[in-house]
């Protein structure tokens, strides 16, 4: 398996897309890159052992799983009347019940639900 | 008793659809970054930092596309 350091650097490569595949200026912003996403992660991980030395238990923290906040993107489609997509994002959230599925798929969905729309649709084909 | 582990083909199918739901909600994701976050999420990485950090290298990203400099 993959540690975290080979997973974000690898994270960081698929960023630099627009870069030759070598070089010094390469270099240089996967050194920024990581920097950054480093930077993220440890400043949350600095935060998640502030909060559990002073949350209660229960207090505070959102525990909505993923697969309902997935649920309700589903619901805010059909409200804007996407009807064919929301009843094919409910059909993939059942798939997602299956045995022998990956363990992580919560955390994922509430990865997908953060990234929602942080990109825009694509083109529709006639 | 024994443990249920993921196998290949239940694995392949979690992935696609996974990435359908991706799709679905613009999360912009195509396969090669969702398996690193599949396992970057394994290996117990809160999933709203994550997404912290992908937002941050595609900002970077574009200001590379479009040739702009961005303080990092």
């Amino acid at each position: 398996t993959m540690g975290i350091t080979r997973l974000v650097s690898d994270l960081c490569e698929i960023h630099l897309a627009g870069l030759p595949r070598t070089g010094a200026l390469r270099d240089v912003w996967k050194r920024r890159l990581k920097q950054k996403a480093y930077g993220i992660l440890l400043s949350r991980i600095f935060q998640d052992m502030r909060t559990s030395k002073t949350a209660s238990v229960g207090s505070g923290v959102s525990t909505t799983p993923g697969k309902n906040k997935v649920l309700m993107l589903s619901f805010n489609l059909r409200v804007c009347g996407r009807e064919e997509d929301a009843q094919r994002l409910e059909e993939l959230l059942a798939m997602l019940d299956g045995p022998g599925m990956l363990h992580e798929t919560g955390a994922v969905l509430d990865l997908l639900v953060d990234l929602a729309g942080t990109v825009p649709p694509p083109p529709q084909l006639f | 008793m024994a443990s249920v582990a993921p196998n290949l083909s239940a694995v392949r199918e979690t992935m696609d659809v996974l990435l359908e739901i991706s799709r679905l909600l613009n999360s912009g994701l195509d396969m090669e970054s969702l398996s690193i976050c599949v396992r970057l999420c394994e290996q117990g990485i809160n999933p709203e930092a994550l997404s912290s950090v992908i937002k941050e290298l595609r900002k970077a990203s574009d200001s590379l596309k479009d040739g702009t400099v961005v303080l990092l």
